[in-house]
């Protein structure tokens, strides 16, 4: 992992076009800006990996669904 | 389109049929092509075929919470391609359990379909109010025909 020191308003660049700037430092909160192509998805970590968890303790395979569709055909007659 | 828009209740009624998603979605990189297939109302699957063992049951969100929306965000408008209103579906994973009363729905990631060009993503929504684990209430609406 690279390390380096910023100071407030200073920035990074990354790849020639992702550039980090720190705004605010309050206490041990950092805000960030972040100015980069639309087609790269930013998100906090945390809730990323939440939805990567959920995602995949929801996915089903062909076992689950035969009998999944035969109950709920079931259920509704 | 305008810049930004509110998905509100629509129900639009479209095809099933193979869908892109570029980047697949949050824990399944690899897979970018999903067959979306009607079920029971108001039920849809998302499945894989090139992973057999990779489905997800979806649900229409408007159909359990009337009052479900999020702005779609210019970037995810411009990425699918998305040139009218009324190609956009919206459905919601569900993580099913054996036990109505412990089944969930994500309605903080819903994926956005383009029934036009057959792109779709689902986006996280940020700073919202709704969870991850929103508790599938049984509801006897109807609706949500894919």
């Amino acid at each position: 992992m690279l390390v380096l020191s910023r100071k407030k308003g200073e920035s990074i660049v990354i790849d020639d076009q992702i550039e980090v700037t720190i705004l605010a430092i309050d206490g041990d909160t950092i805000k960030l800006g972040i100015a980069a192509p639309k087609n790269i998805d930013i998100h906090r970590k945390e809730i990323y990996e939440a939805i990567q968890l959920s995602n995949q303790s929801a996915a089903v395979g062909s076992e689950f669904l035969k009998d999944w569709l035969s109950e709920e055909t079931t259920e509704k007659k | 389109m305008s810049d930004s828009q509110t998905a509100t209740n629509q129900s639009t009624t479209e095809k099933e049929g193979v869908y892109t998603f570029s980047k697949g979605i949050p824990g399944f990189h690899e897979i970018t092509e999903y067959m979306v297939v009607q079920q029971i109302t108001p039920f849809s699957l998302l499945q894989s075929a090139s992973h057999p063992e990779t489905s997800f049951i979806m649900i229409d969100p408007f159909v359990y919470y009337p009052d479900y929306e999020f702005e779609l965000p210019q970037e995810v408008v411009d990425e699918l391609g998305i040139t009218k209103e009324e190609h956009v579906v919206i459905r919601n994973i569900v993580s099913w359990n054996k036990k109505a009363e412990h089944r969930t729905v994500n309605l903080v990631a819903p994926i956005i379909f383009n029934i036009d060009n057959h792109q779709a993503k689902q986006i996280i929504l940020q700073n919202t109010q709704y969870t991850i684990r929103h508790p599938l209430q049984p509801n006897v609406a109807k609706g949500g025909e894919f």
